[in-house]
């Protein structure tokens, strides 16, 4: 029983999901890189005093700038990654 | 006698497939492509605002340190300029999808900002208001958009052959 089910796992399941696995990870680490970024920029700018300074003809702050383009990345990477896998598994 | 080993019988036999995973998948490809696709543009975003700031900094124009400020502002919605940014990239990811029967890159990037600034209306006008709403409503907004209207020109084309 436990061989026919990981027979079934490696040659029917696994190579379907390839794919979409490859494409979640690839935006998982995309996010993480530019979240990573993101935050290291903000480290350095607020160490220069210029994180809180606000940007010209807008009503934000470099600070809030950063925090939503943090949010709005990740959200929209990992959005992205979920829509490619589900299209990759439906075409495999 | 020496016994004959499966290499799955090994526990370290993932790292050995980790390889063939990678070529199999063209992951490094894709790996590529996304960074090309999501970091660099942010990068860009967050640089020219950066030097942007900075300049007028130098030069003296005043641009008041608006942290205090800026912390009513946090609760509220987040602008029209993050909504179209969102919506915009979100149009152009969807319009590479769905390389078939569109405008092009442009006017994906353009009927993404528009469904951005709808969808984010529309969440606003809902309740769901706030940074988090607008942000949710320019994805799915400008997705829409782009979707609904390749799915149209699709269907016209389909029609018309």
């Amino acid at each position: 029983m436990l061989a026919w089910l990981r027979n079934l796992l490696v040659t029917r399941v696994a190579p379907r999901l390839e794919l979409p696995a490859a494409e979640i990870i690839v935006h998982l680490i995309v996010t993480l890189a530019s979240v990573g970024s993101i935050a290291i920029v903000e480290l350095a700018l607020s160490g220069v005093g210029l994180s809180g300074k606000a940007i010209p003809k807008t009503g934000l702050t470099l600070g809030e700038l950063m925090f939503f383009l943090e949010v709005a990345a990740a959200t929209l990477i990992i959005a992205i990654g979920v829509i490619k896998a589900a299209i990759a598994l439906i075409r495999s | 006698m020496k016994q004959a080993t499966h290499p799955r019988s090994n526990h370290l036999w993932i790292f050995a497939e980790i390889e063939p995973f990678l070529v199999r998948t063209k992951f490094i490809k894709r790996l590529r492509n996304a960074f090309l696709i999501f970091w660099l543009p942010l990068m860009a975003i967050l640089l020219l605002a950066v030097l942007t700031t900075a300049i007028a900094e130098i030069q003296g124009v005043a641009t008041p340190d608006i942290a205090a400020s800026a912390e009513g502002q946090r609760s509220g919605g987040m602008g029209p300029i993050i909504v179209v940014v969102v919506g915009g990239i979100a149009g152009w990811q969807m319009g590479m999808y769905l390389k078939e029967h569109g405008y092009g890159l442009y006017a994906d990037i353009a009927i993404g900002v528009l469904g951005g600034l709808a969808g984010g209306w529309i969440f606003g006008a809902i309740g769901l208001s706030g940074w988090f709403g607008e942000l949710i409503g320019a994805i799915i907004g400008s997705v829409a958009l782009v979707y609904g209207i390749r799915a149209a020109l699709s269907a016209a084309s389909h029609q018309s052959s």
